[in-house]
């Protein structure tokens, strides 16, 4: 996947949904699954984090062959 | 992304910007923010080193037989920003202690990388002090 720029706006977005998302949860009352919102979302960011640092290593094992 | 400091600049900015942004609502997602940005801009820095050092590397070779230390040269150096890019990020996100141990770790990793040009330079001492 080859990253950009958009990749930041991305995780910020996912950011400022799941607050969103946990404060509206929060106030209905449903504490569990504000909670269970969050967990996804970071899991989602983690994923997207977790791409680019493999592709990130990958350049910089590609480096060590000099 | 084309090479220049503009695009440099501008990548730093947005990631600050949207950090402070996120902070306030998602204390994770400002340290994701702070990782990528961090990630994108060191992997652009690499990717156009990548071919300096192509050039560098085949003129070496062919010039002398230094290719040996030239590619510990870029092993070391390599080491360090890795290692000092990781522990940046982990002071940032408030692990001082972790911040500490990755350093201390990398510096064990330059040191052991390194060793084998020492060596030779004690070799070189000791055969001239011997004539």
């Amino acid at each position: 996947m080859s990253f950009d720029v958009d990749i930041i706006f991305k995780i910020a977005a996912i950011g400022i949904i799941v607050a969103v998302l946990n404060q509206v949860l929060i106030r209905a009352g449903r504490e569990d699954q504000a909670m269970m919102t969050t967990l996804a979302g970071i899991l989602v960011v983690l994923f997207l984090i977790v791409q680019m640092i493999y592709e990130f290593f990958e350049t910089v094992k590609a480096m060590f062959q000099f | 992304m084309e090479l220049s400091v503009v695009t440099v600049a501008s990548l730093g900015l947005a990631g600050l910007c949207l950090t402070l942004i996120v902070r306030g609502a998602h204390k994770e997602a400002a340290v994701f923010i702070s990782i990528v940005t961090s990630l994108l801009l060191l992997g652009f820095a690499l990717r156009h080193i990548q071919s300096v050092f192509q050039i560098i590397a085949s003129y070496i070779q062919s010039v002398s037989g230094g290719s040996f230390y030239f590619s510990i040269l870029i092993k070391v150096m390599l080491t360090a920003y890795v290692a000092d890019f990781t522990a940046q990020l982990c002071k940032d996100a408030g692990e001082a202690s972790i911040a500490s141990k990755v350093e201390l770790a990398g510096k064990a990793v330059i040191f052991v990388i390194a060793s084998p040009v020492v060596l030779s330079v004690m070799e070189l001492i000791s055969r001239l002090i011997e004539l």
